[in-house]
């Protein structure tokens, strides 16, 4: 039962209430007023943790009793997870062969190429075809987006199987499990944000993020050996990332708050060295992006600069560094980045394996032979993570020379890699979805029309997926209500694991632009020209000339589908100086805007430019309040089909450090990094009819 | 210039927000009908965008924001409460300006923001949208600040609170923690209490009674040995179980007489206190009419019984009872201040969320398979939806703005024929996937409402229960105690779900039908055509009407699209803690 607290506390309950509200109260009072109300420190149980009941579950499977024997089948109470997992009905009992239980998340899974061609197969033919003593059997328990804590929970089920070898490929979800540990704890956050927001010094951030991330993989690595027992074999396979063809999405490069004049210096650099590597001018590109480097160390785009400037100097071990340091600026969550490893873990795990017992697969060392120290891209990689046939075929070769090797057998070399490929249709699924991923992600669009062109080359049937995705992706209709998707979804059962890629987030889908845009050019080499329904459907779907368009939804400003993971504002706001928006027209059609904006914090009056085109059009008075303007771009600058509108922001000249708040998680983003400007209505339309004019 | 203000309820749940532009109520809409997730607490954005678009504003037009609670009495309360949950640094560590910089950052919002009290809102939300300028004022829910129940007169613009009960005595709290110990969740299952009752019999009313002590004028005290809720644990404490003789209901377990029993016992504790305390307002104020708000009047078994048992003449219930409606509250008590006027007419609709046009629906329907027809003409399309309601069909009516507060009232319904047998479970089972026994609930042409219920005045707004008395057998629509919760539909304020119902009336004599919320069980009510789509394929309604269009299932074969949105689709979720009302 409860007891009612006495009523005479509640002027006591009043008084703290107001002093806490007033934030500018006295401490003394406080903690007198809290002991009154007897209100602690003593933290509470968390009763939710208790109460879960072992099942004997390893992941899916559940297991049963056949014949006396316990082996392990899919449990339909969990068919909602099926997907993240081989297609592998029933895990036998362990029998005469050798058993090693392959854990990971969806590299191990062989990402867009599974179900048809995975890391646990071409594993299995090459141990089976090159031991000389031994059979063997590998269970394939990888998951898609298994984080750390998931998989130890996986490896200690997976002990049930009573394996002869656990092998680990796995690691590339580990920061979420860096955040959560940075979030329930409150003296690493009040480190990180120290470090981050108080004294704006990057690289003690990164010193601390580091520092803590090595600490979470040793108890990872701790953990494996102490749950598994001093003897069983452990090989952990330490991933690679796509150095050269996965870059840094819009999301990432949000701009940093810096103080003084640094965000005008930074984009000055970023602008000069995007210049002088048009011009391949190599010597000042890496000038103008150690400039950069030097402004904001925690920017990616400093160091992917750098690194193409050493590309063109064929400096590939300089490059190599500054794009492994740009993908490692994920560490400060700029916005949801997709997986990968970080430096800091590989060091871990190579420095604190052998300590553990646990063997070691160093991918990345394994891919740069293989590449004769070039930077592994499109070649290994159909996108940030997740190898090609290939990168599979040359990492799984290393991982059984490894198993062969613990396990005394010797190689026989009578199976290499190279030979065991899948069919043509897997290769061309895997591509034309490494395309939408790539897309998704942000990535330009001469990576998606690669793949593209790949899927169209392994497969001319992949045609007609591409049309039909064309075709749904320029509809306003969600995709999953879009008739295109079920022709799509009724045609080729091999979508089947991949069709949650072809959903947007919900009230966020993007036109897709550059990734339509290749679709069409690579049917084009296939010989089908989709131009004209294309710009049909656009003009349809999204033009201007018979309706307002309101250009804040996403389909018309988005270009992936990551996410800033701070306080969302009810308007959308500006974090680079140039934001540009999409707008579907028509040739020597005027176009009138509605549009209220605002620079916060500006204190005096300043300009934005709006561009069409690239063309400017206007010029618009801004203040720090929000004001309304009517817009009219004149017909000539129009073109048929899409074209960019840009608003070009005030670059701040000198800037003090943000405000402090002391609680909100999410106000270390909102202060770390700048709004350049807000926009709460923008609309579009060449129609008078639709057109409000202000007086 | 116009005089615009913003109401605002949120961080609790069910937020919400609405404008009133010179005193007219020009928008509400709850959150949770854009983020899709239910109970949304989260600050209005979505909520907030519509209802600048709506009033034809951009935020710099905005004169004042008006929230619907005092944090810094609220913070009083949760110190005093003693929940197990607080500690001194989790205290510290909050911000606790928090709601007006939430507010100001997130919306982009630098002008005046006022905070009124949460009961002064819910008495603001009833009082001035009644129409009435004299009235005594009645507000009950689970907490607000401190206050739990409040008695109030409104005279003209001015609105007083005269008396409270404070927390933790709190009749919704009661409400709740029945709820809970019969196996429904806190916050959300009281409506399942509610159409539970009249399956009972009051066998267990002494022992209600136990848990709830009278006290002088508007007072009375909770036997805290029942109760837990303090801790913020769980509502009861394990003497009702012993009180009782009975183990807590687990959820989704089978639903016992004895279940019936404490349900309708606790339904006639309730309407007895209500009862006595309405005499005890009226002998206060004086006054003919009452006005009623916080969740407890969305007890409209009660609501009726309380104006058939008090000496008021009329009764006026927001029709929003619950938070989302404090935002209406919260911006009429800005309005008044500001301008010194109260509202300038009584809330006939609550028709105040979004609608679509027909060219965005046919450009979304052209994007599906589905086979559908246009009819642009009104009086062809109610005939062509009548024959099917006739015919036994289920019809997913979305037509103009959608409805504000928890009931679907034609804008966004899912209709049938109330005389079939077996309708009541069919839509229960295969289109709200819901337990068996939840009651629906008839909608009536105004005109015709006397031949068939016991009620003499218009109840737009579906909040009061009445006795069926009409010739035609409605059992779909008729509870167990031959009562319904009516919903009385005139031309004026829904032209086109008039002008169904006649037409309906026209083909077989009745001009009642069957009228629930268009969503399934813990989804909220569809916004848009989209959702009503998914609803449609995901579902066993057989028609659906979006706007001036007609989609038949039997036309269609939606197996690939139920496939891909019952399975595929991710549904954004939001849940109270279902087993104890937070304070937190």
């Amino acid at each position: 039962m409860s007891v009612r607290p006495s009523s005479a506390l509640r002027e006591k309950a009043d008084a703290l209430a107001l002093l806490l509200s007033s934030g500018q109260s006295s401490t003394i009072a406080i903690n007198a007023l809290f002991e009154e109300l007897g209100i602690t420190n003593e933290q509470i149980a968390d009763t939710a943790l208790h109460g879960s009941v072992a099942t004997g579950h390893i992941g899916i499977y559940k297991p049963e009793e056949v014949d006396g024997e316990i082996v392990y089948s899919r449990d339909v109470s969990r068919k909602a997870r099926w997907t993240y997992f081989a297609d592998i009905p029933v895990i036998p009992a362990k029998g005469t062969r050798k058993r090693v239980v392959l854990l990971g998340e969806s590299v191990a899974r062989g990402f867009l190429l599974d179900p048809g061609f995975t890391p646990a197969q071409v594993l299995g033919t090459l141990l089976n075809g090159n031991a000389d003593k031994d059979e063997f059997e590998v269970i394939d328990l990888a998951e898609t987006n298994l984080g750390m804590a998931g998989l130890k929970e996986r490896y200690r089920e997976a002990l049930a199987l009573e394996p002869d070898m656990v092998l680990f490929l796995a690691g590339n979800n580990w920061r979420d499990d860096l955040v959560n540990m940075i979030l329930t704890d409150k003296t690493y956050l009040s480190r990180v944000k120290d470090a981050l927001v108080v004294n704006q010094d990057i690289s003690s951030a990164r010193t601390i993020l580091e520092e803590l991330f090595s600490k979470l993989v040793g108890s990872f690595l701790e953990y494996v050996r102490t749950v598994g027992g001093p003897e069983l074999p452990v090989i952990f396979a330490i991933p690679e990332f796509n150095l050269l063809d996965c870059r840094s999405t819009p999301g990432e490069r949000f701009i940093s708050r810096l103080p003084d004049n640094g965000i005008a210096g930074w984009i000055a650099a970023r602008d000069q060295a995007e210049l002088a590597l048009k011009e391949q001018d190599a010597q000042r590109g890496i000038a103008e992006a150690n400039r950069m480097i030097a402004l904001d160390p925690s920017h990616p785009y400093g160091y992917e600069l750098l690194a193409d400037a050493h590309l063109l100097l064929q400096e590939y071990d300089k490059a190599r560094v500054y794009l492994e340091t740009a993908r490692d600026t994920a560490l400060f969550c700029r916005t949801n980045s997709k997986p990968r490893m970080f430096n800091i873990t590989r060091q871990t795990i190579l420095r604190e394996a052998a300590t553990h017992k646990i063997g070691v697969v160093d991918i990345p060392e394994v891919f740069s032979r293989h590449l004769n120290g070039r930077i592994p891209g499109k070649d290994l990689f159909l996108d940030y993570c997740h190898f090609t046939a290939e990168g599979i075929q040359v990492a799984m070769q290393a991982v059984a020379d490894k198993v062969l090797a613990l396990s005394g057998n010797k190689a026989s070399g009578k199976v290499p890699a190279a030979s065991i490929r899948p069919d043509q249709e897997v290769h061309a699924m895997a591509h034309l979805f490494a395309a939408i991923h790539n897309a998704h992600w942000g990535q330009q669009y001469g990576i998606l029309y690669h793949h593209c062109v790949k899927a169209l080359q392994y497969s001319k049937e992949i045609a007609r997926t591409m049309i039909y995705y064309c075709d749904m992706m320029n509809r306003s209709a969600s995709n999953n209500l879009c008739k295109t998707l079920e022709i799509l979804v009724t045609g080729n059962t091999r979508l089947d694991r991949y069709v949650h890629a072809l959903l947007h987030p919900r009230s966020g889908k993007t036109m897709e632009i550059d990734l339509v845009n290749a679709m069409v050019a690579a049917l084009q080499t296939a010989g089908v020209n989709l131009n004209k329904y294309v710009d049909d459907l656009r003009n349809k779907e999204h033009g201007v000339a018979g309706q307002a368009v309101n250009l804040l939804e996403t389909f018309y400003h988005a270009t992936s589908y990551d996410e800033y993971q701070g306080t969302k504002a009810a308007f959308y706001q500006a974090r680079d100086a140039q934001s540009v928006f999409f707008l579907v027209a028509a040739k020597d059609e005027p176009v009138f805007f509605d549009i209220s904006l605002r620079v916060p914090g500006l204190q005096e009056e300043g300009k934005i430019r709006v561009l069409l085109n690239g063309v400017q059009v206007s010029e618009v008075a801004v203040s720090g309040k929000w004001t309304r303007h009517s817009l009219t771009v004149p017909a000539d600058i129009c073109t048929n089909g899409i074209n960019t509108v840009t608003i070009s922001w005030p670059v701040p000249e000198q800037l003090v450090a943000a405000e402090q708040r002391t609680t909100a998680d999410e106000a270390i983003l909102d202060a770390a990094f700048y709004v350049f400007g807000e926009i709460v209505t923008f609309t579009a339309t060449s129609n008078t009819a639709t057109h409000f004019e202000l007086n | 210039m116009s005089l615009n203000i913003i109401g605002i309820s949120a961080f609790y749940h069910d937020s919400a927000c609405c404008i009133l532009q010179d005193g007219v109520l020009k928008a509400a809409v709850q959150e949770e009908r854009f983020s899709r997730k239910k109970n949304d607490p989260d600050l209005p954005k979505a909520a907030f965008n519509y209802c600048l678009k709506e009033a034809g504003i951009t935020i710099s037009d905005i004169d004042c924001i008006a929230y619907y609670e005092d944090p810094v009495k609220k913070l009083s309360r949760q110190l005093w409460s003693g929940s197990r949950f607080i500690t001194a640094d989790s205290i510290r560590n909050t911000d606790h300006a928090a709601v007006e910089r939430q507010i100001r950052e997130q919306f982009g919002y630098d002008g005046p923001v006022r905070f009124y009290e949460h009961h002064l809102s819910h008495a603001a939300s009833s009082y001035y949208y009644s129409g009435y300028d004299h009235a005594a004022i009645l507000t009950v829910d689970g907490v607000g600040e401190w206050a739990t129940t409040t008695y109030g007169i409104g005279k003209g613009a001015k609105l007083e609170l005269f008396e409270e009960v404070s927390f933790p005595d709190s009749l919704g709290l009661l409400y709740s923690t029945i709820t809970s110990y019969l196996g429904f969740s806190v916050n959300s299952g009281e409506y399942k209490v509610m159409g539970l009752a009249p399956y009972g019999k009051p066998l267990y009313v002494d022992k209600i009674r136990q848990l709830i002590r009278n006290g002088e004028a508007g007072q009375y005290e909770l036997n805290m040995e029942y109760f837990d809720f303090l801790k913020g644990e769980k509502m009861y404490s394990e003497a009702l179980p012993a009180l009782f003789g009975l183990a807590p209901r687990k959820k989704e377990t089978a639903i016992l007489p004895v279940h019936e029993d404490i349900a309708v016992s606790l339904q006639v504790v309730l309407e007895e206190v209500l009862i006595e305390k309405a005499r005890y307002l009226h002998e206060k104020t004086g006054a003919e009419n009452l006005c009623m708000a916080g969740g407890v009047a969305l007890n409209c078994v009660a609501n009726g019984k309380i104006l058939k048992s008090s000496p008021f003449k009329q009764l006026f219930v927001q029709p929003a009872a619950g938070d989302a409606g404090c935002a209406l509250g919260a911006a009429a008590l800005a309005h008044a201040d500001l301008s010194g006027e109260g509202m300038t007419s009584q809330l006939e609709h609550v028709y105040l969320g979004p609608s679509y046009g027909s060219a965005e629906i046919k450009k979304l329907l052209s994007a599906t398979s589905l086979r559908y027809t246009q009819h642009k003409d009104d009086e062809e399309l109610v005939k062509q939806v009548a024959q099917r309601l006739a015919e036994g069909k289920v019809i997913g009516w979305f037509h103009g703005r959608m409805e504000f507060g928890p009931r679907s009232l034609g804008a966004r319904s899912i209709l049938a024929d109330p005389r079939g047998a077996d309708m009541r479970d069919r839509i229960n089972a295969m289109v709200k996937k819901r337990e068996a026994f939840r009651p629906f609930a008839p909608a009536v042409l105004e005109s015709a409402t006397g031949e068939h219920f016991d009620i003499d005045h218009p109840s737009p707004f579906m909040l009061e229960t009445c006795q069926v008395i009409s010739s035609f057998d409605l059992p779909a629509i008729t509870h167990v105690d031959g009562s319904a919760r009516v919903q009385t539909v005139g031309e004026k304020t829904n032209p086109r779900f008039a002008a169904l119902l006649k037409a309906f009336a026209d083909l077989t004599g009745c001009p009642i039908l069957l009228n629930t919320s268009f969503n399934v069980r813990d989804e909220p009510i569809v916004c848009n055509p989209e959702e009503a789509l998914i609803c449609f394929v995901t579902t066993d309604i057989d028609c659906l009407i979006l706007e001036d269009f007609i989609i038949d299932n039997e036309n269609n074969d939606t197996s690939i699209l139920e496939m891909i949105n019952q399975n595929l689709l991710e549904r954004p979720s939001f849940e109270l803690n279902p087993n104890v009302y937070t304070f937190i």
